[in-house]
């Protein structure tokens, strides 16, 4: 599979300055880095079941957020099961929430579609430690959780 | 012939023509003479030679006189008359009638022989018309005998044409039936209308096959109609008669009324069913072995024998089985026929006031008459209840019948009563002399009998025994027997024998004698007067009642229970006993304690009098005679109790069959025990753990609300301040993440305020209740929300008319309809102009409220769980903490209530709140 070596970075959180947040991290981590942002969870599956179903399509990381009014994280993890493979097959998804509920963590864990539990915020050391991952496939991620 | 007569005598035709005359005149068995003017015999044919010979016992000859001896004196005058009138010319017939010798008919004619205008004699013919006359009078006797019983039967006569219609009615027919003749054909009756109608069926058949000629003849019996309306039997003989083609021309019916016939033969076969029950009943009970079988056969009888429909008899205190069970109170007639001992003839029972009970059974089971005997044993006893099925059964003659047959029964119940006296009188005779001497031995009584004349007493065996004597010691002196007395005793005993002694009265005393062995008995000794024919006293008879036995149990028994009162009375449960009517029999201290009573004054009052709460105290009595008439124990872990002081008690109780000491009376033994306190700390223990499980699943939720909403803003500060060091911000965007920052500090600061709200929700309970009107709360969110109202148009509609106020905390219900009238407006439907509606209903002893609104409504399959949940929102686009509807459930449940929703996506929301009733 063709790659770009830099991911395309997603985040689904309703709380506007964590995007923000996300956003800056992401750049002045990984200048050039793509950020898309979503306080709507609705619109950003829609993003990426456009955006990612060829096989050239580059691959994306996808922060998560869990407590959301319309759709919360899981609800948003049921959905993506449901899309194309060569979608999900796109996709990194890491859960960022503020949550340090120990069921939230293992939910995350037994989810197969989540790579990684990431508490917020998110800061540069954390992304590095996903980052890497996006280069090269065959390393595992390691969370960090500060 | 009158002819050739005349002209004989002048006769020439010829010999052969005069001898043939001849032979013809002389052969006939008809008279043929004549006679000359003066009765002299002119000629005569053999006929009348042979006649008069016959007639007079002489033959005469020609010119002898025809006037001769030998008819009679009447026969001569008539005959001279005869001869007279033809001698003056007149030709005429007479007829003669002879009863001698035999009866004679004849027919005379007589014609005159003239010469010239002269009459010389005449010529006689006589003809036998007897046989003629005879049949001729026999024709008259039957035409009248048929006039006769034509006129004088009993038969009316009726002709019918083939259709049945009436052709002739006789007289007599009139009379049976009331129409006549003509008013029948004028009706034009057919046959059938006047038969009854429940004969009617098989009558038309037969009717039918005369009218048709299948049959010819057919009698029958069946009941008619008269034109008055009476009903009446008859008896028809009815024949067809056919033309010669076989054709029916008419059909004869001849009928009688047999009515009257009919009713006696019903009598008689009444009166043979009455009297074969009667001779049946005498039999029954000349074989009954016992009261029972008397009564039952009688009845069996009645209905066997007597024909009648149903009979019982009903005793007092004693239930026949096929009495029905209404019947067998009495009231009504039998109560009357018990009162008075007189019978009850009742021929009519449907318009019967006094057997009003019975009405139904009129068309149920056919009754119509009945008769209601009394039953004597000593006094009237029951009743003997007879039914028939016809109306009018019990008649004078029938009445008397069954009274004989009550007498019978009532008579043969007496033996039996006074036999079983009589055996019961004899059996104990026999019995007594040999029990005495047993009864003596096994209840340690002693006899004896003193003589006054002699001052000695004679004792019986187990006297001697009782006084520790040999029992050939069984003659005793006054002073002897004073000897045995226990001396502590030997005052009053001499005391109450000599006042026995000197007024002659019966003595009975306690007292102790001592035995020469030095052992001491109780004895209890009675002493009763003798007397002789003359009324003076001769000795004193007595016996003596070893109660050394009883004494010592009685002392043991008392002491023991005075153990046991004491050891009853220091326990702290209630001990009881009660009876059926829930008289206490027993009582303990602490039980008559509740009552504020001693337990003395317990006995003999019944709970239902003394208890300050009726309905405890009926289901007390309840429940004692469930137990008392199940036999079985039973207990009640809890029951409420008022004492007389009106404290309230909770009581565990055990209650168990028992039977009152010494009689045979079924109560129930109870035993209570105090379990208010045990309860009270009980009831404390569950709401204090239930209160433990609440705040532990309120800390639970804040400690969610920390791992979440206290940290999304912290997280936000930390991710601002690590963007906030890195180099190469500029001034611009450092402004920025400042203002950030600031916002994500106020976000923290809001969170801690809403905890503390919520803090002092839950913990806040103590403020005042008031009474509040939902009708004013309302009014007051409405004044608050007026800018949000008009701007969207919202209209809040409300109906309190069920229910419009409650006792409660006034903040908290402000909050909750605020929130909830907040919320229905908050989560409007786009485009639609948002209705709420809140109303208020009453179930039971709960107040409802409910709140329904027309806006976005939510997925409650997916959501349903987090609805009242703190921070949770289900909407991105408006504005919300996701507190508003944990607050509204956070303060419903401090009130006590719960809460509850129903939603729909894009229907609307409605929010049912229950309060319990203060």
């Amino acid at each position: 599979m063709e790659q770009k070596s830099i991911p395309d970075f997603i985040v689904f959180d309703d709380d506007v300055i964590n995007n923000l947040i996300c956003e800056k991290i992401i750049q002045t981590t990984i200048p050039g880095a793509i950020v898309q942002t979503f306080t709507e969870p609705e619109r950003g599956l829609e993003y990426i079941l456009a955006t990612y179903a060829d096989d050239n399509s580059n691959n994306a990381i996808l922060f998560l957020d869990i407590n959301m009014p319309s759709l919360n994280g899981w609800e948003v993890l049921d959905k993506l099961d449901e899309f194309p493979d060569v979608v999900k097959g796109h996709i990194k998804i890491f859960m960022l929430s503020s949550s340090v509920d120990p069921l939230d963590t293992e939910k995350a864990r037994d989810n197969p579609l989540v790579s990684g539990y990431i508490m917020k915020s998110l800061s540069q050391v954390k992304l590095r430690a996903v980052f890497p991952d996006c280069i090269n496939p065959a390393v595992r991620p390691t969370v960090a959780i500060p | 012939m009158d002819g050739s007569d005349e002209r004989s005598p002048g006769m020439t035709e010829g010999i052969d023509g005069q001898d043939n005359l001849h032979a013809l005149i002389n052969n006939t068995s008809d008279l043929i003479w004549s006679v000359d003017r003066n009765y002299k015999l002119i000629s005569s044919n053999t006929a009348f030679d042979e006649m008069v010979m016959h007639m007079t016992g002489k033959p005469i000859a020609k010119g002898s006189d025809v006037l001769s001896d030998g008819f009679t004196t009447g026969q001569l005058a008539r005959f001279r008359k005869s001869y007279a009138r033809a001698f003056s010319g007149e030709t005429f017939k007479v007829t003669e009638y002879t009863a001698v010798p035999e009866e004679l008919w004849s027919e005379l004619s007589f014609y005159p022989i003239r010469n010239g205008d002269k009459v010389v004699g005449t010529a006689c013919y006589a003809h036998d018309i007897t046989d003629f006359k005879k049949s001729q009078n026999e024709l008259i006797v039957a035409h009248n005998k048929l006039v006769f019983h034509l006129e004088n039967t009993t038969l009316g006569f009726i002709e019918w044409d083939d259709q049945l219609h009436v052709k002739s009615w006789s007289k007599k027919a009139e009379e049976i039936f009331g129409w006549t003749e003509l008013e029948f054909i004028d009706l034009q009756k057919s046959a059938y209308s006047q038969v009854y109608k429940e004969d009617l069926p098989w009558v038309s058949k037969i009717a039918h096959q005369l009218a048709n000629g299948e049959i010819e003849r057919r009698s029958v019996r069946h009941r008619n109609y008269t034109k008055d309306g009476r009903v009446i039997w008859c008896e028809w003989f009815n024949s067809v008669l056919k033309d010669k083609n076989g054709k029916v021309m008419t059909i004869m019916s001849q009928v009688r009324d047999i009515t009257k016939q009919k009713k006696a033969e019903e009598k008689i076969i009444t009166a043979s069913h009455l009297y074969a029950f009667i001779s049946q009943v005498n039999q029954c009970i000349t074989h009954a072995e016992n009261e029972e079988t008397v009564i039952k056969d009688a009845c069996r009888v009645a209905v066997e024998f007597g024909k009648f429909k149903e009979a019982w008899i009903g005793m007092m205190g004693y239930m026949d089985e096929g009495c029905p069970h209404s019947l067998c109170e009495a009231n009504g007639a039998q109560g009357q026929v018990i009162q008075t001992g007189n019978c009850y003839v009742c021929n009519d029972i449907e318009n019967d006031a006094l057997l009003l009970d019975w009405k139904p059974f009129v068309s149920e089971r056919g009754w119509r008459s009945c008769i209601i005997l009394p039953v004597k044993k000593s006094g009237t006893v029951g009743t003997f209840n007879i039914i028939s099925s016809a109306v009018n059964f019990f008649q004078p003659e029938e009445v008397a019948l069954l009274k004989e047959a009550a007498g019978d029964i009532s008579f043969s119940l007496s033996v039996f009563e006074k036999d079983k006296h009589r055996m019961l009188m004899e059996d104990k005779a026999v019995q007594s002399g040999l029990r005495l001497k047993q009864a003596q031995s096994i209840a340690h009584v002693g006899s004896w009998e003193l003589n006054f004349s002699t001052g000695i007493a004679e004792w019986s065996e187990e006297m001697c025994r009782i006084y520790g004597l040999d029992s050939y010691e069984n003659v005793q002196s006054y002073d002897a027997w004073l000897s045995f007395i226990h001396p502590e005793d030997l005052e009053y005993v001499m005391k109450v024998s000599k006042e026995g002694e000197r007024t002659f009265s019966n003595s009975s005393f306690y007292h102790r004698i001592i035995r020469k062995n030095g052992v001491i008995r109780h004895i209890l000794s009675q002493a009763q007067v003798e007397f002789n024919k003359e009324s003076s006293a001769v000795g004193l008879t007595g016996v003596a009642h070893d109660i050394t036995e009883m004494k010592e149990t009685e002392k043991a028994l008392a002491q023991s229970e005075a153990n046991l009162l004491q050891i009853m009375d220091l326990m702290p449960q209630s001990i009881f006993v009660k009876d059926y009517n829930g008289k206490v029999v027993f009582a303990n201290k602490s039980f008559a304690s509740l009552y504020g009573l001693s337990t003395k004054q317990m006995i003999n009052r019944t709970l239902t009098e003394i208890m300050p709460v009726k309905s405890e105290a009926e289901y007390l009595l309840h429940q004692d005679r469930d137990v008392i008439l199940s036999g079985e124990a039973t207990t009640t872990p809890e029951f409420s109790f008022t004492d007389y002081g009106g404290n309230k008690h909770l009581f565990h109780t055990l209650k168990v069959p028992f039977t009152v000491v010494g009689t045979n009376e079924k109560a129930v033994l109870g035993l209570s025990n105090d379990i208010t306190e045990q309860k009270l700390a009980e009831t404390e223990r569950t709401r204090m753990v239930a209160d433990i499980v609440r705040r532990n699943k309120d800390l639970e939720q804040f400690s969610y609300i920390v791992s979440h909403n206290v940290r999304a803003p912290v997280a936000n500060i930390n991710g601002i301040t690590e963007i906030l060091q890195m180099s190469g911000l500029d001034k611009n965007d450092r402004e920025r993440w400042i203002g950030e920052l600031a916002s994500s500090v106020k976000k923290l600061d809001e969170v801690i305020m809403d905890l503390n709200h919520i803090l002092k929700v839950t913990h806040t309970e103590s403020d005042k209740k008031e009474t509040v009107k939902f009708s004013e709360l309302l009014n007051d969110i409405k004044l608050g929300f007026n800018n949000l109202i008009l701007n969207n148009g919202v209209e809040i509609v409300s109906d309190f008319s069920a229910v419009d106020e409650m006792l409660t905390l006034r903040s908290y219900l402000y909050s909750i309809f605020f929130n909830l009238v907040s919320n229905s407006i908050k989560y409007r439907r786009p485009g639609i102009k948002p209705v709420v509606e809140i109303t208020s209903a009453r179930l039971d002893d709960k107040i409802q409220l409910i709140f329904k609104d027309n806006g976005l409504g939510m997925d409650l399959k997916k959501r349903g769980g987090q609805v009242f949940g703190l921070y949770k929102r289900f909407h991105w686009h408006v504005e919300g903490k996701g507190m508003g509807l944990y607050m509204v459930k956070t303060q419903v449940e401090s009130l006590g209530g719960k809460i509850g929703i129903s939603s729909e996506v894009n229907k609307g929301t409605e929010f049912r709140i229950e309060f319990e009733m203060a």
